[in-house]
């Protein structure tokens, strides 16, 4: 190698640190100063595990929009005493999810990762990689997440450190009481679609497992009544996965009648989620289902968790006066 | 030689050919020019220009023009 | 894999690179073959490369055939007197155009299989079959990744090699390589043998002009993709998708977007594929310069998508006019004609084949045979009238250089031009007359458009600045080469607040759709 070359590299070195530092700069300034859509989150839903009490949530559950539709903390709360949250967004990626995990133990210790499998079906690796791709970038530099602030852009974000601490009222689920059937039935479940996993998918599901048990929580793989995605296919698929790290998999589209669940009268968009009629099924079933597999303790009348008594009492005021349609978070 | 120059003068009034030498890469002559010009060659020295000869550096000047002319009469 | 994906720039891009660089001189093109066919796979189907590879051996053992009857002819040449070697150059000539036919049917007859069938057998359907109440149905086909690109390739090496402008390429991988290369595989531009192919086949070390220079110019091309042709894109999808509750400017607005996205982004592109492409110390053709500074629509067409009109040039419009047929009928107009139309009447007709080329190339509909009518038309106008328009300039004393003449020639173009790309847009013919109709209807209120008022600057500005840079170019000043003497320190803020503007005013992530590339689909 000689000299020109020698001095060449260096400058791409000292050029490639330049681009690092304005990343890192300009990434204090755009990035959210707290967990609020205000402040630029996009789905502050997702988030609001910061606002709860250190070490207090027992579950996280993690998924897409099937999730937060069909689960709700507070009726779970209200009839087995768990403390639990939603982190779910819509077309959630398992790379996202794997991301919100690792953020979730920053200020919680949750005995039980609840992962809806349904976002586990993409369509294929190089998708799937561009977004592994952003999502680490993401991650060091949060700017290319929250680049678009700069339309907003306050003085506060380049003074103020960024804290979190907002609570979501409804714990992440979504309320929604509008009803649109699905007048199938069971039948979705013969419908033939891709029922294999990607590399990638598959990659970061071990990690999101490893990463869970690794920080002492153990993992439950579930899936929501969904009628326009799910298929009895890809119901084996994540099965054999359940099976090969040991895990449980609770499939509610296998328990349609067990839980009574009536697609023409429980789902707000002709399938695709449930709405709250549907969501009260799948979340008392649930609840059952944790108490019996799991042991968790019942907080309802321990002192420290008065708040979420209340929490419960106010959602359900609130829920007398609402008519908006975007769905219900509560803040 | 003069033949040609009239054709070229009639092609296209106003173009100095004789002193031209970058008559394509300057853009004086353009694609349609170039074919009218083949036509009106092929007729008046019963020559045959295939889509071969069409070169840039063959219709650069009147000078390279000739060129191919004499050198298409030859193979004849 | 579009090219602005963060795992084109930096994975695939990035590992090709490293490898390349690594890899002995010898066996560099080895890495950019693997890596084409790699592109096309992940970018398709697995199954889909039998096209591109069919079309790579059809053609390689075509030219290679007919250099061999050219051969045969060449050694006996000389044995034969005057009488007997012109009746073998006659079948040897014979003998060529049959294999270059052969050649053509299985390559074009490919393409026009795959891109045009349903396109046939809907105006099949509609003209006749009607009258007799049945119809075909349609056939569901896949088309291959790039395949009206590479064609197009394919057919201008088969068709120089039998026009003798070069000989057959005795080696399968250069020839594969020259079809497949991943940069241009997917939007052009479209390359010509003996311009690229030995450049993509020999090793280029590492040069870090070559490199430097290449990163600037994928960087120039996201700054048009992602900071002015995404934004625009969603103004333009607003109006476009509910075109009947805009009108007046608004929908002046949008045309004018739409004329500014898919320049932005077609170019955008190109950039971003020479880039990638001059990384590796190769150079490919410009497919644009400058187009909007064009005075008239020819010179339009000669500055917008090159490599496509320098295609129908030289492989429709002379392989028209110098056809045996074609000079029949010039010779017939002459007789007959008066020397006014017998001079136009022999280029409009081969311009017509041009442009019926140039709409259907665009996409299998009567919509883009229309788009190519359009062009052709005006062309037309502009060429019997222009005694007509000469008689005017002289009434008015007018001068070619005078500068009012040819600013008003330079906006008459762009107005042109952004009707051209209404009709390109539009979804049907009806609605683009719809929309040209209600630009003059209606009011000069501006209504939301789909884009806030502070993304709508940032359009502008990118527009601006794209403005100031084409006129430098225009002025023949090579930015890169300008600024690459700049002392280091204004130099690097320069690139650095590039790279930052890209990165902060991208029109990519939360809020924003990805837009895939409109040229890929053709």
């Amino acid at each position: 190698m000689n000299k020109q070359n020698m001095k060449n590299i260096l400058k791409m070195m000292i050029f490639l640190c330049l681009v690092i530092t304005l990343l890192h700069l300009s990434s204090r300034i755009v990035e959210p100063k707290q967990n609020t859509k205000e402040s630029g989150i996009k789905y502050e839903n997702a988030r609001g595990f910061y606002g709860e009490r250190q070490n207090s949530l027992d579950i996280i559950a993690i998924g897409n929009s099937d999730l937060y539709n069909a689960m709700n903390p507070l009726q779970l709360w209200h009839e087995q005493g768990i403390p639990s949250y939603v982190c779910a967004e819509p077309s959630q990626k398992i790379v996202e999810a794997y991301s919100l995990l690792k953020q979730t133990y920053l200020n919680q210790t949750p005995q039980l990762i609840i992962l809806e499998v349904d976002e586990l079906f993409t369509k294929s690796d190089v998708d799937d990689l561009d977004i592994s791709i952003s999502e680490t970038l993401k991650e060091i530099f949060p700017v290319f997440d929250y680049h678009n602030r700069w339309k907003n852009i306050q003085k506060d974000d380049f003074i103020k450190e960024k804290v979190y601490n907002q609570k979501i009222l409804t714990k992440g689920y979504k309320y929604y009481n509008n009803v649109q059937s699905y007048k199938g039935g069971k039948s979705y479940l013969k419908n033939k679609k891709k029922s294999s996993l990607t590399y990638t998918t598959q990659y970061y599901l071990n990690e999101f497992i490893k990463y869970a048990k690794n920080n002492g929580s153990q993992v439950l793989l579930m899936c929501c009544p969904t009628a326009n995605t799910w298929t009895m296919d890809k119901h084996h698929t994540i099965q054999k996965i359940a099976d090969q790290y040991q895990l449980q998999f609770l499939d509610f589209n296998m328990l349609l009648d067990d839980i009574d669940f009536d697609w023409t009268h429980d789902t707000r968009d002709g399938g695709n989620h449930l709405n709250d009629f549907g969501a009260q099924k799948v979340t008392h079933y649930l609840g059952n289902y944790l108490k019996l597999q799991y042991h968790f303790q019942d907080y309802r009348t321990h002192q420290d968790y008065q708040n979420w008594n209340q929490d419960y009492l106010e959602y359900h005021q609130k829920l007398k006066y609402y008519k908006g349609k975007n769905g219900f978070i509560g803040k | 030689m003069n033949e040609l120059l009239d054709i070229l003068k009639d092609l296209k009034p106003g173009v100095d050919f004789e002193n031209e030498k970058n008559l394509i890469d300057d853009r004086i002559l353009d694609s349609l020019d170039v074919m009218n010009l083949t036509v009106e060659l092929n007729d008046e020295f019963d020559i045959e220009i295939t889509p071969l000869d069409i070169l840039p550096e063959n219709f650069q000047s009147i000078e390279t023009i000739y060129q191919l002319i004499t050198r298409l009469q030859e193979d004849n | 894999m579009a090219y602005t994906t963060y795992i084109y720039l930096l994975l695939f891009l990035g590992s090709t690179f490293l490898l390349y660089t690594v890899f002995p001189k010898k066996y560099k093109w080895i890495v950019l073959l693997s890596a084409s066919y790699l592109y096309y796979i992940l970018a398709s189907r697995v199954w889909m490369i039998i096209f591109i590879l069919l079309t790579t051996i059809s053609i390689y053992i075509g030219a290679i055939w007919l250099d061999k009857i050219n051969d045969i002819f060449v050694s006996v040449k000389k044995s034969l007197d005057r009488q007997q070697r012109k009746e073998l150059k006659e079948k040897i000539l014979w003998q060529k155009k049959c294999v270059v036919v052969f050649i053509l049917f299985i390559n074009l007859g490919l393409l026009i299989f795959l891109k045009y069938s349903n396109f046939l057998i809907s105006l099949l359907n509609i003209s006749i079959l009607e009258q007799f109440q049945i119809s075909i149905p349609l056939i569901k086909l896949f088309l291959p990744l790039g395949i009206s690109f590479y064609t197009l390739q394919a057919i201008s090496y088969i068709v120089d090699v039998y026009r003798g402008k070069y000989h057959a390429d005795e080696c399968l991988s250069r020839v594969a390589l020259y079809l497949a290369f991943f940069p241009t595989i997917v939007e052009g531009p479209i390359t010509r043998y003996n311009e690229v192919a030995y450049q993509l086949y020999e090793g280029h070390s590492f040069d870090y002009k070559n490199f430097t220079f290449g990163l600037q110019l994928i960087l120039w091309g996201m700054f048009k993709k992602i900071v002015i042709a995404d934004r625009a894109n969603m103004l333009v999808n607003y109006v476009f998708d509910d075109y009947l509750k805009f009108s007046g400017l608004s929908v002046v607005i949008a045309i004018i977007f739409y004329t500014i996205q898919l320049y932005t982004e077609f170019s955008g592109c190109m950039d971003i594929v020479r880039g990638s492409a001059q990384l590796f110390s190769i150079r490919l053709p410009d497919n644009f310069r400058q187009p909007f500074f064009a005075k008239s629509i020819n010179e339009f067409w000669q500055r917008w998508h090159i490599t496509l009109g320098s295609w129908l040039r030289d492989y429709v419009f002379y392989s028209v006019s110098l056809s045996a047929p074609f000079k029949r009928w010039s010779q017939f107009v002459k007789k007959h004609g008066n020397e006014y139309v017998s001079k136009l009447l022999p280029a409009s007709t081969a311009l017509f084949f041009v442009w019926i080329c140039n709409g259907l190339w665009h996409g299998a509909s009567i919509k883009y045979v229309m788009y190519g009518m359009y062009y052709y038309l005006l062309m037309m106008l502009g060429m019997y009238l222009e005694p007509v328009f000469m008689k005017i300039k002289n009434a008015f004393h007018i001068q070619n250089q005078n500068k009012f003449f040819q600013i008003f020639s330079i906006i008459r173009t762009i107005l042109i031009v952004n009707i051209g790309m209404l009709i390109f847009r539009a979804d049907t013919l009806s609605s683009a007359w719809h929309m040209l109709v209600s630009c003059f209807q209606g009011t000069m209120d501006i209504p939301y458009m789909g884009l806030a008022l502070k993304d709508m600057m940032i359009v502008i500005m990118g527009v601006i600045i794209v403005y100031i840079m084409s006129l430098l170019k225009e002025k023949n000043i090579s930015v890169r080469e300008h600024i690459a003497k700049w002392h280091i320190v204004p130099r690097w803020t320069f690139y650095l607040t590039g790279l930052m503007i890209v990165v902060i005013f991208g029109a990519y992530g939360r809020g924003y759709d990805i837009v895939s590339f409109i040229y890929a689909q053709f």
